[in-house]
């Protein structure tokens, strides 16, 4: 294999972790707006599996070659294959550590009166409002 | 927030159904003006930095901001109906929520049942 050829062929060395480094990012800043790409991430796990790929033939194509493509090939494999386990440890493991909430509200209470402002300053009491109400309890923006 | 954005989207179709949408967080005031301004959301957001309403209902996640380590609600859903929880659905995963059209559903069928 000539020079030229090594270096046209090496750029999925940096590639791979590149595209895997889109993969994993764009979860949070793009794909998770939409329902069905938030609840299981196939959009994401698409484009990891593609950057994992890449990252392993750019490995394979580190032989023969210098020392120091073969240690960036590893890393660059280690660095995609880590993006995706780390998102699929979100996804699937941490995301799921919620509070039992055994005291929590249940079908037949009765609404509990508690008075809190609106973003207008508005003063709204939950037992106070009257006809059918979607009440939201969210995380906040921080 | 795509559960908020996906409320606000079919806020015509839940107020056709007599039903209104109300959204609670320990947010401040002004985060939550900022909030509603940027995702045009034209229900209110009721702020709760002391966990009243969080607590009343039964929902408080102890450490639960990853970026605060405060304590903030869990993510949880009720309908309520002339002062009376009438469905409730508390999500095990944080990222996943029930999607609009189905709470449109439900609103349908609770309004039913009040018949």
């Amino acid at each position: 294999m000539t020079a030229d050829t090594e270096r046209a062929r090496n750029y999925l060395l940096w590639l791979g972790p590149l595209v895997s480094l889109l993969g994993f990012v764009s979860y949070w800043a793009l794909f998770a707006r939409w329902p069905a790409l938030r609840d299981d991430p196939w959009a994401n796990l698409i484009i990891l599996a593609l950057g994992v790929a890449a990252s392993a033939i750019g490995l394979r194509r580190a032989w023969p070659g210098s020392a120091w493509r073969r240690i960036a090939g590893s890393g660059g494999l280690a660095v995609s294959c880590g993006l995706a386990g780390l998102l699929l440890f979100y996804c699937y493991a941490w995301s799921y550590g919620l509070p039992e909430s055994p005291g929590a509200r249940a079908i037949g209470d009765r609404v509990p009166s508690v008075a809190l402002e609106d973003q207008r300053g508005k003063r709204v009491d939950l037992a106070a409002v009257r006809g059918e109400t979607v009440l939201v309890f969210y995380r906040g923006y921080w | 927030m795509s559960e908020l954005r996906g409320l606000q989207l079919r806020i015509e179709d839940f107020r056709a159904e007599g039903s209104d949408v109300i959204a609670v967080s320990v947010d401040p005031v002004e985060r939550n003006r900022e909030v509603a301004e940027r995702l045009g959301l034209e229900f209110p957001l009721l702020s709760d930095p002391d966990l009243a309403a969080i607590d009343a209902f039964g929902l408080r996640h102890p450490g639960g901001s990853p970026f605060s380590g405060g304590d903030v609600s869990r993510p949880a859903l009720f309908v309520l109906r002339d002062g009376v929880v009438r469905w409730r659905h508390l999500t095990d995963n944080w990222r996943v929520r029930p999607r609009a059209g189905d709470l449109l559903e439900v609103v349908q069928q609770v309004a039913a049942d009040a018949q």
